[in-house]
């Protein structure tokens, strides 16, 4: 199957500090693939980088065989935070900037998904707790019809109840052929969608592996994840 | 091309959005200043000014015109101070475009919304005269003087200063945009090759002392570029052009300038300014 992710030799340094190192990862169409890795690992970073937001990095990304950076855009839909709007900025005026500036974005998902979430349209961002601004974020990116999804620490404010409620749901909003890389702190919680990780450790992708591969093993995600954490204190 | 025009209209009605506050504010003002004038304030009694023999309404315009000048320049330099952070923004640079792209969306609908802004005082002006008109006869006076003065001294020579003078005043306005966001993307650019322990107070200082740096660089450059390289070929006295010939020059000099700075600015997006989460 052709790979709709394709990273080749990436590497990416910042204020002469090397943040990935030789990453070299290729993802399927139609996987839930989960991004994990210590605080500052490079998982945000390697978001950006296969986003077109962070630059001057040496390597070649490409999305659906895309690699010019307005193709890739075109391709995937990012959880982003938001900040290009102002606090006063209501939900029903962001809806209508994603629905001018996205061609895929299709309303009627988004309005499911914010009834799913209880938003409220004419609720503005400065009155919504961080919760509420990450189920919004992810609301709009799943309304988007995109190959690639990058969820970025979607779920961290969100209340334990609710966030289950959403992993079990990511599989039904997401189109079939869509890859979603999902980087997350609460590994045990989405590991029962995932269907690869990805570890990044020493600056590169320390691991890939299908989550059936770990469970050949009789071990579970989690436990595969912080075996690998334990082993190096050992 | 569908993207670029879509992203154009979404710029262009936020950027001018706070521009009809403005003008709603300027109009407050300048009648507020034209109510003080005609009218004053003697023991808490109203009464008309003995020395005022103007009415309130033409009054009112030239406070607006007067405001006007001061506005225009405030939008002037506030606006691409504003676009820059759509530049930065990654809610925006998401958009399915290119980076170069976007960058010239952010420009342009920076440079319509200005003149948007200009064409939206020269109609509040054309209003208030108009009610002028209909209110005060010494107006109507006082403009066809004025209108048969310029038709006395309007010829053709006046019609292609005024004309060159319209286009080196467009080439500037894109001047100060490019220069700005030159500044705001080669400091940025040079930032993140500036090793990672050097804490927050110091990056903020380094940042200034870049801009400065840059400002110095800019000057130099542009001093060999003009002063040496453009006029030696094509200095206005080589053709026995007098000053106030040298209009076509400025034009041409302001032109290249800008597309260098164009140029320079689309490779620093495309290739090193990254766009971010912060505000």
């Amino acid at each position: 199957m052709e790979n709709l992710l394709e990273i080749r030799d990436l590497t990416y340094k910042k204020n002469l500090k090397t943040i990935l190192d030789n990453i070299n990862l290729n993802l399927q169409p139609g996987k839930i693939v989960a991004l994990l890795g210590e605080n500052g690992a490079g998982k945000t970073t390697l978001m950006r980088i296969i986003s077109g937001m962070a630059k001057n990095y040496h390597g070649t990304v490409t999305i659906s065989g895309e690699n010019a950076i307005a193709e890739r855009k075109a391709h995937l839909s990012f959880t982003d935070g938001l900040t290009g709007f102002a606090n006063s900025t209501k939900i029903k005026e962001i809806v209508k900037f994603y629905k001018i500036i996205y061609q895929d974005f299709d309303q009627n998902q988004f309005e499911q998904l914010r009834q799913f979430m209880k938003l409220d349209s004419e609720m503005r961002l400065s009155e919504m707790s961080k919760g509420m601004r990450e189920k919004l974020i992810i609301a709009l990116a799943f309304s988007r019809k995109a190959d690639l999804y990058l969820l970025d620490e979607p779920f961290s404010g969100i209340d334990a109840m609710a966030r289950k409620k959403i992993i079990n749901s990511i599989i039904l909003w997401k189109p079939e052929n869509s890859t979603i890389l999902v980087s997350d702190h609460f590994v045990n919680e989405i590991a029962s969608m995932l269907d690869e990780i990805v570890i990044i450790k020493d600056k590169t992708i320390y691991t890939h592996k299908s989550t059936e591969e770990i469970r050949e093993h009789h071990k579970s995600v989690e436990d595969y994840y912080e075996g690998l954490y334990d082993a190096e204190e050992e | 091309m569908a993207e670029f025009s879509r992203l154009f209209n979404r710029l262009f009605k936020i950027k001018t959005k706070k521009l009809h506050v403005l003008l709603f504010f300027q109009i407050i003002a300048a009648f507020a200043c034209a109510f003080f004038t005609y009218y004053e304030v003697i023991n808490w009694h109203i009464h008309k000014n003995p020395q005022n023999n103007v009415g309130i309404i033409p009054e009112w315009a030239l406070y607006f015109v007067i405001l006007a000048f001061f506005v225009i320049f405030f939008v002037y330099f506030i606006t691409p101070l504003q676009s820059e952070k759509f530049n930065r923004s990654q809610t925006w640079r998401l958009a399915a475009i290119s980076d170069g792209q976007f960058y010239l969306d952010n420009v342009l609908s920076t440079f319509v919304s200005f003149i948007y802004f200009i064409v939206l005082e020269f109609v509040t002006v054309m209003i208030l005269l108009f009610l002028s008109f209909l209110t005060d006869k010494s107006v109507i006076n006082f403009f066809r003087d004025l209108l048969k003065s310029i038709q006395r001294n309007l010829n053709i020579n006046v019609f292609w200063i005024i004309l060159g003078t319209i286009v080196l005043a467009i080439l500037s306005c894109f001047f100060l945009y490019f220069v700005i966001s030159f500044f705001n993307f080669a400091s940025r650019a040079i930032l993140d090759f500036v090793p990672a322990n050097i804490n927050g107070a110091a990056v903020k200082v380094l940042h200034i002392f870049i801009i400065f740096g840059l400002i110095w660089f800019l000057f130099k450059i542009q001093n060999i570029f003009v002063n040496q390289v453009l006029l030696s070929v094509i200095h206005p006295s080589n053709y026995g052009l007098n000053f106030s010939s040298s209009l076509p020059f400025a034009i041409l000099a302001t032109a290249i300038c800008d597309l260098i700075l164009l140029g320079s600015n689309i490779f620093l997006i495309n290739h090193f300014y990254e766009a971010t989460e912060h505000k």
